[in-house]
């Protein structure tokens, strides 16, 4: 193995270092709330990671780096894996009675964005709920984000490791300096989060509600039920500031940056952008008028937040578990699972399979069409007025072959758990999108009806989808290891 | 670009009097059956129906004769999509007529079911319709299984179609290797090698005490691994093991490449045993059965290996082969099991056999370009041919592999939206638009085994007529139909 030991070392600190002190909100709640369990738990894990982490730091200081393309794939996956083993630590070490497996699927479920979850969050501490929901949070940007304004203050370069991280095919360039960059994509996070919790706080939201589920859906995470919070609090306003949040953090970050640069020419052409808008517009539409004819909903005005709530919970990929869905109609369910599919933008906090894939299979089909009435023209694909070169189409075919080559893979593990085919179905895509929320068994993004070797497999699926499957599979690959075989 | 020429419509037309003929001689055997039994008014039927059609059909033969008019690829692609239109609404005639199947819409879902040798019914009760009528059925299937086209250049070598371009647009597979100099000699050799299988299981089935009816519908449904029977319980009818191993055996065999058979008799023994496609299909096969026999014994409630080896092997090949026999009723099967028989309706037979599905061929090469795609992320520079049986793949016959599996999975997708205006679950929505886009027949849930796809309204069962006939013909043929380039022939 190629990587840059000393690298991995001082990423892994300053990681460390900084998710320690994100810990502190949670640890201050737990003091608040007379919780001594989650106190001690959350206060262990914060003074270890935060000590370590400074450590480490100090000791490479000195240290600068340029990483190699290799290595920055082993790198992101060790980030993650490093903020999912502490992450996990607050839940096992509150000796409130979680197994590890538990501990370990709420870490993965948070970090990776997806709404799931085994442990009912009626039954959890607040302290460690408002844990969950910062995990989302800091997950949604991606850690490696914080890692490379670390990194980059500290002289690595860090614009290779957010190609292997941000989902998408593309980053675009929108900065000369990279870290100029993400300090105002996290700047651009970080307001939009403070609109949307003053926005719910003025819809009459408890403030411990409105802050977790601020958190939860600008990280496409979902909701967190607290107390029935969804049933009593949610009018449709709510609803709405929630859905239209959740669509805002699905949409590629680069549009935003755009926009405060004033470059709106830029924004209206984007193709991803109209396309994806598009899609939530027809489906939204659609899902309405069924609701209102079949009368699932009384009147149009529910019939259309509802449909719009459904739709952008799946097509962001954030999963709202609202469990109403399963009374839709079948050809809603159809819809939304095929949005579930599409997911997000690329740049965005969302999974799946990106919209902007999504528009190059389609054209790869449409070419196929083409070609067989004119078998010997040659047509490039085209996205918007953009010829795309013929290395990024094969990427995001490789790409869209092994989404479904998995997704086959993860259906036949899970259905050794011998549930129902719709949930047997339906749970690899909620995982491996991160949405959470599928149909059937899982239809509230509940995995307890999986066993905890099932549970296991879940995070492993969550991960996958996260990192955009190459991080990971890449690992098993024999060329990786030996490097020597590669030249 | 070349300059635009219309479409050459005569030809067209010339092609549909060649399909009435040959559905119209295609009928008498049924006629006969009917005369055998005693059924007169069946007979009847088809003697009212065979009449018109070879009528018809020499009438148009004559009158349109484009002479020197050479067939091109672009007719083929129209040719093959209105034979397979309009053969299952003609055939649909003597049900409709006979009252057997009284909405036009059953029948045509039913009649395309059989070209497509798919094997979804909407009928129930099968052993109470008349027999003559049960024939033609079945014997949809056989038509259908190698091609009616390939059937017309094979009967008729002389009607003048392009042969080799047009028949590309039917055969199941990505690539047709030419075997001999002249298409019809190919069509020929591999309409007697399916003959020679037809006479060879309809023998050892008698042999096993089937009688000559009974053995005929079911070599009609294996051998064009359709999938109709004319029992409720299809094969499960028979509790000999023989009759089900036999069947097995021969729904296997016609799921392999037919012209790798040819191989055989040219003695290329080495090139036969070493292709790649056949043994990733056996492979999977084997693989497969052995799995789902593990789990029949732990999760399924099997207490004898035989049992749950022999219904394993024998819905094993039923699926992958996409035929869609049935010995018990799969749908109470563990999840394990029946996720594994969702993925064998999805990678179907190999190519130019008579089997559907995405087909091994492309889920090889497939395999091979994600591994590719791997290896490309990680050296960017290098160079690497993609190889299926030691030769290189070129970067069209890729392109156009891969094209293939997205609009795939887009038309499986699309179908499942379309069938779901019922409203029945997605689980069995979802499968019965896979099971018919794959020409398996069975699917889970509503339109299980046991089950039978009666309870979709009109529209559905349109859509899942189009999947079915779509599926056979291999989607790009008829969707072609629908894009502005096709017709339009300024833009050619």
């Amino acid at each position: 193995m190629g990587a840059d030991k000393k690298l991995i070392f001082r990423t892994i600190s300053a990681i460390l270092l900084y998710e320690g002190i994100s810990m502190l909100p949670s640890y201050l709640l737990a003091l608040y709330d007379h919780d001594l369990g989650p106190a001690l738990g959350i206060g262990i894990t914060m003074l270890l990671i935060f000590v370590c982490g400074l450590t480490g730091v100090r000791l490479t200081r000195r240290y600068k780096a340029k990483i190699k393309v290799r290595d920055s794939y082993f790198l992101v996956l060790i980030c993650w894996l490093t903020v999912i083993g502490t992450g996990m630590l607050p839940y096992l070490l509150s000796r409130i009675g979680i197994h590890p497996v538990d501990a370990l699927f709420e870490s993965v479920a948070a970090w990776t964005t997806s709404s799931a979850w085994v442990l009912n969050v009626n039954n959890l501490p607040r302290a460690l709920i408002l844990w969950r929901a910062t995990a989302s949070w800091l997950g949604g940007m991606g850690v490696i984000l914080i890692a490379i304004l670390i990194l980059s203050t500290l002289g690595v370069n860090g614009q290779k490791l957010v190609n292997a991280e941000l989902p998408g095919p593309s980053v675009m360039k929108t900065s000369a300096r990279m870290k100029d960059t993400i300090q105002e994509l996290y700047f651009i996070y970080f307001m939009l989060s403070a609109i949307e919790l003053v926005l719910l706080l003025a819809g009459r939201i408890p403030r411990f509600e409105a802050l977790v589920n601020t958190m939860t859906t600008m990280s496409t995470a979902g909701l967190i039920d607290y107390h029935r919070a969804i049933g009593t609090h949610f009018t449709p306003y709510v609803k709405v500031v929630l859905a239209v949040f959740s669509l805002l953090s699905s949409i590629n970050f680069a549009i935003y940056i755009n926009l405060r640069r004033r470059r709106f020419r830029l924004v209206k052409e984007d193709v991803e952008l109209r396309l994806y808008l598009a899609i939530i517009a027809a489906a939204t539409v659609f899902i309405a008028v069924v609701l209102r004819i079949t009368g699932v909903r009384g009147d149009i005005f529910q019939s259309a937040v509802d449909g719009f709530a459904g739709v952008v919970s799946f097509a962001s990929t954030s999963g709202f578990p609202l469990a109403r869905v399963n009374g839709w109609p079948t050809i809603c369910k159809v819809l939304l699972l095929i949005l579930m599919l599409i997911g997000g933008s690329a740049g965005s906090t969302a999974g799946g399979i990106k919209v902007i894939r999504f528009a190059v299979f389609f054209q790869i089909i449409r070419r196929g069409v083409y070609k067989r009435i004119h078998p010997n023209a040659v047509k490039p694909i085209r996205i918007g007025k953009r010829q795309m070169a013929s290395e990024s189409v094969s990427s995001i075919a490789t790409f869209i072959l092994l989404f479904l080559a998995v997704y086959l893979l993860s259906a036949v593990v899970l259905s050794l758990q011998n549930l129902d085919m719709e949930t047997t179905l339906s749970a690899p895509v909620a995982l491996f999108t991160n949405t959470g929320v599928g149909f059937g068994l899982v239809r509230d993004a509940s995995y307890e009806c999986f066993s905890h070797l099932g549970r296991v497999y879940c995070c492993l699926l969550m991960m996958a989808g996260r990192l955009e499957l190459y991080a990971i599979l890449i690992l098993f690959s024999r060329s990786f290891w030996n490097p020597e075989r590669a030249k | 670009m070349k300059t635009a020429t219309p479409l050459h419509y005569h030809s067209v037309i010339r092609m549909l009097g060649v399909l009435l003929l040959v559905i119209g001689f295609a009928m008498i055997p049924a006629a006969l059956v009917g005369l055998f039994y005693g059924e007169m008014r069946e007979a009847g039927i088809f003697t009212a129906t065979i009449i018109p059609c070879l009528l018809a059909g020499l009438l148009v033969v004559k009158l349109f004769n484009p002479a020197g008019l050479r067939t091109r690829q672009r007719e083929g692609y129209l040719i093959v999509t209105l034979f397979w239109v309009v053969a299952p609404l003609i055939s649909a005639i003597p049900f409709l007529i006979a009252g057997m199947i009284t909405n036009p819409i059953d029948a045509f879902f039913e009649l395309c079911s059989g070209y497509s040798t798919t094997g979804a019914t909407i009928l129930s009760n099968l052993e109470h319709y008349p027999k003559s009528l049960m024939f033609w059925r079945s014997l949809t299937h056989w038509l259908g299984g190698m091609g009616i086209v390939v059937l017309a250049t094979a009967l008729l070598p002389s009607i003048g179609i392009g042969g080799q371009t047009i028949a590309n647009a039917e055969t199941p597979g990505p690539t047709m290797s030419k075997l001999t100099a002249r298409f019809s000699d190919t069509s020929r050799r591999l309409y007697i090698l399916y003959a020679i299988f037809t006479v060879a299981e309809a023998v050892l089935l008698m042999a096993g005490g089937l009688s000559l009816y009974d053995a005929l519908i079911h070599t009609f449904g294996t051998v064009g691994t359709g999938g109709f029977s004319n029992y409720s319980d299809s094969v499960g009818h028979f509790t000999s093991p023989y009759v089900r191993w036999v069947i097995t055996a021969f729904m296997i065999l016609c799921g392999i490449n037919f012209n790798l058979y040819f191989l055989l008799f040219q003695k290329r023994f080495k090139e036969f045993f070493s292709d790649e496609e056949k043994r990733l299909y056996l492979g999977m096969i084997g693989g497969f059965i052995l799995l789902i026999t593990l789990d029949l014994l732990g999760q399924g409630g099997y207490t004898s290996f035989v049992n749950a080896f022999s219904d394993a092997s024998f819905h094993v090949a039923s699926i992958v082969t996409t035929t869609g026999f049935a010995t018990t009723d799969y749908d109470v099967w563990p999840a394990f099991c029946k996720t594994l028989i969702v993925i064998l309706t999805i990678t179907g037979a190999c190519a130019s056999s008579t089997g559907g599905g995405v087909k091994m061929i492309r889920i090889l090469t497939a395999i091979k370009y994600v591994r590719r795609g791997f290896f490309l992320k990680l050296h960017p520079n290098r160079v690497i041919n993609l190889t299926v049986n030691g030769k290189a793949v070129g970067a069209s016959t890729v392109t156009n592999i891969v094209n293939f599996i997205f609009f795939f999975v887009a038309v499986l997708f699309a179908g499942t939206l379309l069938v779901s205006v019922d409203g029945f679950d997605i689980v069995t929505n979802f499968s019965a638009a896979l099971t018919c886009l794959s020409n398996v027949g069975p699917g889970l849930n509503l339109v299980g085994p046991s089950m039978n796809f009666a309870a979709y309204s009109n529209f559905p069962t349109l859509v899942l007529a189009i999947l079915m006939i779509a599926g056979r013909l291999e989607l790009f043929t008829v969707f072609m139909m629908l894009s502005r380039n096709y017709w339009n022939s300024d833009r050619a």
